[in-house]
């Protein structure tokens, strides 16, 4: 769990990232882009958050590690 | 009627954009001669060509030959750079391949040959597109300013900068900001072991999308030894790598707005509207 920490900072860092540059890419005007950007980027930690817990709970179920 | 619909441009008898694209990526320049710039294509194809045959020179045509022997395949080398170059780089997949001839250290050169052959990829791309617009661009249609090509090879060069020399500056600057920052995070998580195609094939060929930044970064380091266990390394090479690919959205953004500016339209990017 001692790397727990970094990598969600890691992901967060790296889903702005992602985020802001779909929002440059969908939206060719600034103010609309920098208006989408928070909610975007809500929608997509959540995603995230979601498929990891999926994940972990199928882990928890069936992996036999 | 649109300016730029492909049948406009079939009844102005240049051509099909989509068989002058095709044609381009087996062979560079072959789109443009299809297409009547004969002597445009002629050129291209020397450079282009020329480009490759010079870093397989100096990389002894062995820079597939990083690849570990459980990834080396048929499609192994579909996501290299050199793939813009399709006719090339099947050309060097089927005289050198994967093994080696003689059983010789790889030349000194190898990382300097690997990225010149990258670059002939990534040139012919542009010129993919640039075949691409030209049959699509009826002779009745305005061209203002330069070639959508021209940002496009920009922004590869530099994140950001295709953005800038549109005029959006505070939107490149933020480009710039991102990507490079997050390659250069990335490289330091690393350590700097991303700086090197022989130990990391693929996650290389996503940084290269990075442009100068990268290459730079690169040959400036002179490609720093691992002396240990790196932390962060996973982390290290995902973040060098992911701004190649998000480079390719901003290569995207510019060119919807060049084009549109080009033909004197005002659609701008990706369904987006220009300000």
């Amino acid at each position: 769990m001692t790397g727990l920490v970094p990598h969600v900072l890691f992901f967060l860092a790296l889903s702005f990232v992602i985020v802001v540059m779909g929002a440059f890419y969908t939206e060719a005007e600034d103010a609309r882009a920098f208006r989408s950007i928070p909610k975007r980027y809500f929608v997509f930690v959540t995603t995230c958050a979601g498929i990891a817990a999926v994940m972990l709970v199928a882990q928890a179920l069936f992996a036999s590690v | 009627m649109s300016r730029v619909d492909s049948s406009a441009s079939a009844r102005d008898g240049k051509g099909v954009p989509a068989v002058a694209t095709l044609l381009t990526w087996f062979l560079p320049g072959a789109g443009h001669v299809y297409l009547g710039r004969i002597s445009f294509g002629l050129i291209a194809f020397v450079v282009l060509e020329g480009l490759y045959a010079l870093g397989f020179l100096l990389s002894d045509g062995r820079s597939f030959q990083v690849l570990d022997p459980e990834l080396q395949g048929p499609f192994a080398t579909a996501l290299s750079p050199e793939v813009g170059n399709l006719g090339a780089m099947i050309w060097q997949l089927k005289t050198v391949g994967f093994q080696a001839q003689t059983l010789s250290p790889f030349p000194s050169t190898l990382g300097l040959g690997g990225m010149l052959t990258g670059i002939s990829g990534i040139l012919n791309v542009c010129l993919m597109v640039h075949a691409h617009l030209t049959a699509r661009t009826t002779r009745a249609a305005p061209r203002k300013g330069p070639s959508p090509v021209a940002y496009v090879l920009a922004t590869w060069i530099c994140p950001g900068l295709g953005h800038v020399l549109q005029g959006r500056v505070v939107r490149g600057a933020i480009v710039f900001t991102l990507l490079v920052g997050l390659f250069l995070w990335g490289t330091w998580l690393a350590e700097g072991s991303n700086l090197s195609r022989e130990r990391h094939f693929y996650y290389w060929a996503g940084q290269f999308l990075v442009g100068l930044p990268a290459l730079l970064t690169e040959v400036v380091s002179g490609r720093p030894p691992v002396s240990g266990e790196i932390r962060f390394l996973d982390v290290g090479l995902l973040f060098a790598c992911m701004p190649g690919l998000l480079n390719i959205l901003a290569m995207l953004d510019v060119y919807g707005v060049a084009e549109g500016r080009w033909l004197g339209e005002k659609s701008g990017a990706a369904g987006g509207t220009e300000a």
